[in-house]
């Protein structure tokens, strides 16, 4: 892949990951 | 009106359900196809700035407006913009805003599920098809057979009443027995499928022989390229349609959902969760299956296709490769849950918007909506059909307006009601209970300013394109010259407005009774 996709690859995919794990586990925090 | 409303059960179901709300069909197959037209890696600009300034403050927005909806026993999105439009404007002018938002959102949840249905119908059918085998033969033609399919009675009316059965049953189980359990089930079987399938194509390696560079690394390079000479309106205006119709905004089934919560229960970290799972689905698992595969198979001019890359091109692509009936089956049942789980949340908003204007109970409501998109899905069925041609004009004039249209409609008169008109109040109301708060700046700046700004600019341009296109014209300019098909096209205006004139009119009288008093004094006498 260039380096280019990758970089805009590796962003969204980490902002987006980064989202989900953060969202849920504060979800999963506050419904005990 | 039922005299008590029902809840969620749990958070995390609540939290599945809307995700699933949002993840439909459009994840899968549109995504993909919108980014590698719309310049790769540089379509994610407009598209992030798209999901920021207009997606996540809408949903906000969406969220709160269905929770204090619910609160005051309503479920569906007229009587919901009164409440608030009533707090800046006079009653009377309240329900105009209502009644046009609940119009509107009739026109979106009915009919876009003339055609939603028929779709989850060809992928559930496609799934049987793909386990039999019956397009494996290189011989036959894929296209052929996507045409000879839609245009076979049996098939097409077959697959389409069982996916209404399956929401029928969904619908009559109610907010917990039926939504919540299907989504629990559901949304996780997708993102497993999704996992799998992103396996699969990983590892196709280099499948055209005449073409070693052809590989499933190369489509996600060419899907992630940013080529900026693509980067232009066109591509800006088709990020925010994806943004509102993969997070099915604007659409009233965003606060059907939340109606259903209880008036304390946390809308801003539930809504961002929604959001956040939303784009897991999409840029992660939407666009690392449909168009990897397409790439490695037929390279950079096999991806550019819409239907026909889920349709026609993957299916001749999953019988070159091995266990590709399986792969298949896994493909369009991946789909077909997809598409499911969206269109439950359209179900239900019928069924919420007739229990609350009659003494129906939910299973005869239920019933009654399965009847009503018997008769709006009907002309989707019967136009290959009868026409003999597979061009889908009724669909396309549908779709134009309640797919797209609409949704920037009727997502600006929610974010002018909750923004301008219910103003201040609007915070507090949003912050209510939340496990994370919204600061008073992203309020100011977004939901007041930068959000209603940019959808007005949005519409118009939109407005503008779609005129120049020949959208508008009495035979538009995607039909004309095709006599069979334009008949089929006005048809679905006079469908089109025919339903939003009947949605403005039972709105206007729902909120009339529900109202009465405060109408006839033209002032609000029941306070927030």
């Amino acid at each position: 892949m260039s380096a280019g996709a990758l970089t805009f690859m590796v962003l969204a995919w980490g902002v987006i990951l980064v989202a989900v794990v953060v969202s849920l586990s504060q979800l999963v925090k506050h419904s005990k | 009106m039922s005299e008590k409303r029902e809840n969620w059960g749990s958070k995390l179901g609540l939290v599945l359900a809307m995700a699933g709300n949002a993840v439909g069909l459009g994840n899968f197959w549109r995504y993909p196809y919108q980014a590698a037209k719309n310049g790769g890696g540089a379509f994610m600009l407009p598209y992030f700035g798209a999901l920021i300034l207009m997606g996540i403050p809408l949903m906000l927005v969406e969220w709160s407006l269905g929770r204090m909806g619910g609160k005051y026993g309503h479920g569906t999105l007229g009587p919901m913009v009164y409440l608030q439009a009533r707090e800046g404007v006079k009653p009377k002018t309240a329900i105009i805003l209502g009644s046009l938002a609940g119009g509107l959102a009739l026109g979106v949840t009915l009919l876009v599920n003339s055609y939603y249905n028929h779709i989850i119908g060809w992928t559930m059918g496609y799934t049987v098809l793909s386990l039999t085998g019956a397009y494996m033969d290189p011989e036959i033609s894929t296209g052929g057979f996507f045409v000879d399919y839609i245009q076979n009675p049996g098939l097409v009316f077959g697959f389409w009443l069982l996916a209404l059965t399956v929401l029928l049953f969904t619908a009559m189980g109610g907010i917990q027995k039926g939504v919540e359990r299907m989504a629990k089930i559901l949304m996780p079987t997708i993102y497993v499928f999704g996992i799998i399938l992103i396996i699969r194509t990983l590892t196709l390696g280099s499948p055209n022989p005449a073409h070693p560079d052809w590989t499933p690394i190369a489509g996600l390079n060419f899907i992630w390229s940013p080529r900026w000479a693509d980067l232009n309106w066109a591509a800006t205006m088709a990020a925010c349609g994806q943004i509102f119709f993969t997070l099915s905004i604007g659409m009233g089934i965003i606060c059907n959902y939340a109606s259903y919560l209880k008036p304390d229960d946390d809308v801003v970290l539930s809504g961002f969760t929604t959001v956040a799972l939303n784009e897991l689905a999409e840029v992660i698992l939407g666009g690392t299956i449909a168009i990897p595969i397409a790439y490695a198979f037929l390279g950079p001019d096999g991806v550019g296709a819409s239907i026909g890359l889920s349709f026609i091109a993957l299916p001749s692509l999953f019988r070159e490769m091995g266990f590709g009936n399986i792969v298949g089956a896994l493909w369009f049942l991946l789909l077909s849950f997809a598409g499911l789980t969206s269109a439950i949340a359209m179900y239900n908003y019928l069924v919420a918007l007739i229990m609350e204007n009659s003494s129906m109970v939910r299973k005869n409501a239920s019933i009654a909506v399965f009847i009503g998109y018997i008769i709006v899905g009907l002309p989707v069925a019967l136009e290959p059909i009868l026409t003999k041609t597979a061009d889908l004009m009724y669909f396309t004039e549908v779709d134009n307006w309640v797919g797209n249209y609409f949704l920037f409609v009727l997502g600006l008169i929610e974010i002018i009601v909750t923004g301008w008109l219910f103003r201040e109040k609007g915070l507090p109301e949003i912050n209510r209970g939340g496990y994370w708060q919204v600061p008073s700046w992203f309020y100011k700046a977004f939901i007041q300013f930068l959000t209603p700004v940019l959808m007005i600019v949005v519409l118009v341009m939109y407005t503008i394109d779609t005129a120049k296109a020949g959208y508008y014209k009495f035979i538009p300019d995607f039909v004309a010259g095709n006599d069979v098909l334009i008949p089929w096209v006005q048809a679905g205006r006079v469908v089109v407005f025919g339903v939003v004139a009947i949605g403005c009119w039972v709105t206007y009288n729902s909120i009339k009774r529900s109202y009465k008093e405060e109408l006839e004094k033209n002032e609000v006498i029941i306070r927030l």
